[in-house]
Formats: C-alpha cells, structure tokens, sequence
C-alpha cells in the first residue's frame, strides 16, 4: 500500500539514513525494512528511493560502494557517513519537536 | 523477468543519459531481479509477479520527475527538435478540437512529454553506415543505396523501431529471411538512417532527422520493411501523419511485444501473433484482422473506430473499456479457450469484435 502523503514524503531523507544508521544496505532491503516497520502500510516507491539516494550521495550524507559479487548479483551499497549521522540526529529532534508542536495544536478539545 | 526488464529498459529510455542514471538503472534491475524471487516465493506466478512489479515502479511522470529536474549536476540539457513541437501542437490541437476535457489535456502532455523526451535522448549523430558517433557503429549494416538498406546478423537483435513524422510505415514479417530489409519511397530527397544500440535498431530518415522544423509536410512517402520475427520479437512505431501496417504469415509471425503510435494515422495489423499489443492513435482508426492476441491488448484511440477480426479459436476477450460515447459491439459468434485481456480506451470511437472468416 502507498501513502503518497507529502507529510512522509518530506522526510524520505531522514527515513533512510535512520534504516542505515547500523549497517550498510540497498534499495530493495531498505524498501522491505521500511514496510515490514510499518506492517505494511508504508513503502517507499521506488523512483523516490533511488532519486532520494542519488540526493543524498550528492549532499555526502552516504556514500556506496559496489558488492561483492559472492552473495548473487553485484550490487550497490549505501552506508551512512558522519555528516549524515549529525544530520540525522538533527532531523530526530527536530521530529520529536513537531510532533509534540502539532499534537498541542490540532489535538481535540474534550 | 524480461518483461520487467524491458519495462525498466524503456523507463530509463526516457531519463536524462548520465551515469547517475545508469547506475540506477542497474541497481533497479538488481533489486527487481530479488524482488521478483520473494514474491515467486511468497506464491505469486511469474505473470502475478511481474505484473505487481511493473506497477509498483510507477509511471514514468513519476520518474521523470524525479530523476529529469532535481539533480544539481549539469546534465546536457538536449534541445527538443521542432519537429516535436509540431507533433506536440498537432495532438493538443487535435485533443483540443476533439474534446476539450482534462483528460485529453492530460493525454497531450502526456504524449508532448514523451516525444520531446525521446526525441532529447536522441543525438545528434546521423548514425548513416559505418558511422561511429555513438559507438554504435555497425558493420552488419549493408549499404546498398539512400533508398534500401539490409541490416544482416540479427542474432544479437531483438527490437525494432522505426520513428518517423509524415511517412507511412509498412513492416511485413517475413521469416525465409535472416536479414532485415528497408525501403524507402519519397516524394523528396531522402536517405534511411539506421542506429544500433545494444539490442535494439531504430530507423529514421536523413531529412526528418535534419530538419527540425517542419513547416510543412508537403511531402510524403513509404517505409516498407521486411523483418523476420525469428530474430525481431518487438516492434515500436511511431509516426505522426502516417498510417502504419504490420502484415504476417499466419502461425508464423509471433511477437512478443508490438507497440504501435500514430496521431492522425491509421493502424492495421494483419495475420499476427502477439503477446502484448499496444495501438495508440488519436483519430486514426485501428484494425485488426485475423490476429492472435496471447496474454493483452491496449488500445487507446481518440476518435477512432476500431475493428478487431479474429477466428472462433481465438479465447475470449475480457474487455475493460473507458469511454465516453464510444459504441461496444461483440458479435463473435464463439470463441477459444482462455482469456485474453483487452483495454479499451476511447472517447468516442467505437469497438467491434467479430469473427474473422478466410
């Protein structure tokens, strides 16, 4: 199922540094952690995956390299390099304080 | 698997050809090759598999925008021919006059992005015999004169294409060949301009190629080409004014994918045996006589009718139809075993199944 929300879709960049914070890994594991996290109701398409990756090798926050080719076909990995580290830790407070923003306002009155 | 990677193939045909975007490419094709194994794994069948696939890439609008606009590189912006434009003016206008509704604007943006893409990841090469611009020289190519061209060792060839403006396009299916034979008859001076790339030949004209700007098509012409489906198993044709025809021998000529496009053209295929046909035109009408339709169809046609003949063997067709005014008539009087699936989309032409008779 694809939730085409602009609300997710503004954080596409901190979602996959956070699934690559403690180990390296590739598109399509990364799209089945994402959906197997949220019990289906999220999945990343792909064509953002794969332009998400090519903007952040372009901002340094990862870099890939090339498998090895032992383990099937040859493929790219991505890992997480320190500057994305720092900005994935910015990102998490900056989350924590919109949530809490957003609930205060928009909460129901009772 | 080969109809994901064909699909992914002609999705990234459309990109902008930088590495970056090969890379993807690669990567792409990688994790659907595993992706494709879960879901195999998980019970789909292959076609179920394949089909999910395809879906969940999304549609080119989605890839386009994402990968044609946001890269800060500086990608080789490729002029858009002029003769596009005109192609483009040509199907807004007839949209416009036809039926004023956002979905025809949609389907001329739609076409108008397509073209002015594909015509982009074209360059500016001429391609001609032995001519090596894109390193795609190749030396089965025989020249003969501008007017036929042989193209010989097709063994690592699987896809035609044949891209033109104001010619008709007649391509017979003849398998006592090994080569693939091109003609061109012109009403001006003219030459047959082949490319190779990977698997794939595309043919255009010197004069089309050229003249960006086509004030007129005051001028008109036929390519006739044999081609054996031994060796070719897909077909792509796009033209803008001309009628496009594809004859075979029956139980002979099998396809795997056709692709056919026109904008005022009609279309008529003939004794074919195809997995996946897809017609495009937008006033032209489409015919389809004595034909073998395997797995799906899609036509979309604006105004045009369409008319397909096919034997009481042929399975049935599930037709899915979109249209606003367009008649439906199937007067088969019985039909094969199987399903074969039939989209139908059209604002006001109509669609008639009946029974072909020799």
């Amino acid at each position: 199922m694809y939730i085409t929300s602009d609300a997710i879709r503004g954080h596409i960049d901190t979602i996959i540094l956070a699934q690559l914070e403690h180990k390296d890994s590739y598109g399509y594991e990364i799209n089945k952690t994402v959906k197997n996290k949220t019990n289906d109701l999220y999945e990343i398409k792909e064509a953002t995956l794969y332009s998400a990756f090519k903007r952040l090798e372009e901002q340094e926050c990862i870099s890939s390299y090339w498998g090895s080719h032992d383990v099937g076909a040859r493929r790219k990995y991505y890992s997480i390099t320190d500057k994305g580290r720092n900005e994935l830790a910015k990102n998490r407070v900056e989350w924590k304080n919109t949530v809490k923003i957003i609930e205060l306002l928009i909460e129901e009155e009772k | 698997m080969k109809r994901i990677e064909n699909h992914i193939n002609k999705l990234f045909s459309e990109l902008p050809s930088t590495q970056e975007v090969y890379d993807t490419k690669l990567e792409l094709l990688v994790d659907s090759r595993e992706k494709y194994e879960d879901l195999i794994n998980k019970g789909m069948s292959s076609v179920e598999a394949e089909q999910t696939i395809i879906n969940d890439l999304g549609s080119i609008q989605d890839w386009k925008k994402e990968f044609s606009v946001d890269t800060n590189k500086p990608i080789v912006s490729k002029p858009v021919k002029k003769n596009n434009t005109r192609r483009n003016i040509i199907i807004a206008v007839v949209a416009i006059i036809l039926v004023p509704s956002l979905i025809i604007g949609a389907y001329a943006l739609n076409n108008a992005f397509f073209y002015a893409e594909d015509s982009g990841s074209e360059t500016g090469g001429n391609g001609s015999v032995g001519n090596n611009s894109n390193g795609t020289e190749d030396n089965t190519i025989e020249k003969e004169d501008l007017y036929n061209k042989t193209i010989k060792d097709l063994h690592m060839m699987k896809e035609l294409k044949v891209d033109t403006v104001a010619y008709d396009v007649l391509i017979i299916e003849d398998n006592s060949k090994e080569e693939i034979t091109i003609s061109l008859e012109t009403s001006i001076d003219d030459e047959i301009i082949i490319r190779t790339k990977d698997d794939e030949v595309k043919i255009v004209s010197k004069y089309e190629d050229k003249h960006k700007i086509m004030n007129n098509t005051k001028y008109s012409g036929t390519f006739t080409i044999h081609v054996p489906s031994k060796y070719i198993k897909d077909l792509e044709v796009d033209t803008v004014s001309g009628q496009v025809a594809l004859e075979g021998k029956e139980s002979e000529s099998i396809f795997d994918e056709v692709d056919l496009e026109t904008v005022s053209g009609e279309v008529e295929i003939k004794n074919i045996i195809v997995r996946d046909l897809d017609i495009n035109t937008v006033s032209g009408s489409i015919e389809l006589v004595n034909i073998l339709n395997e797995e799906k169809m899609s036509l979309e046609t604006v105004s045009g009718d369409t008319t397909i003949a096919v034997t009481t063997t042929h399975p049935k067709f599930e037709v899915k139809k979109e249209t606003i005014s367009g008649k439906y008539n199937d007067v088969r009087t019985s039909h094969g075993e199987g399903i074969v699936y039939l989209e139908f989309d059209s604002v006001s032409g109509s669609l008639t199944i009946e029974d072909y008779s020799k």
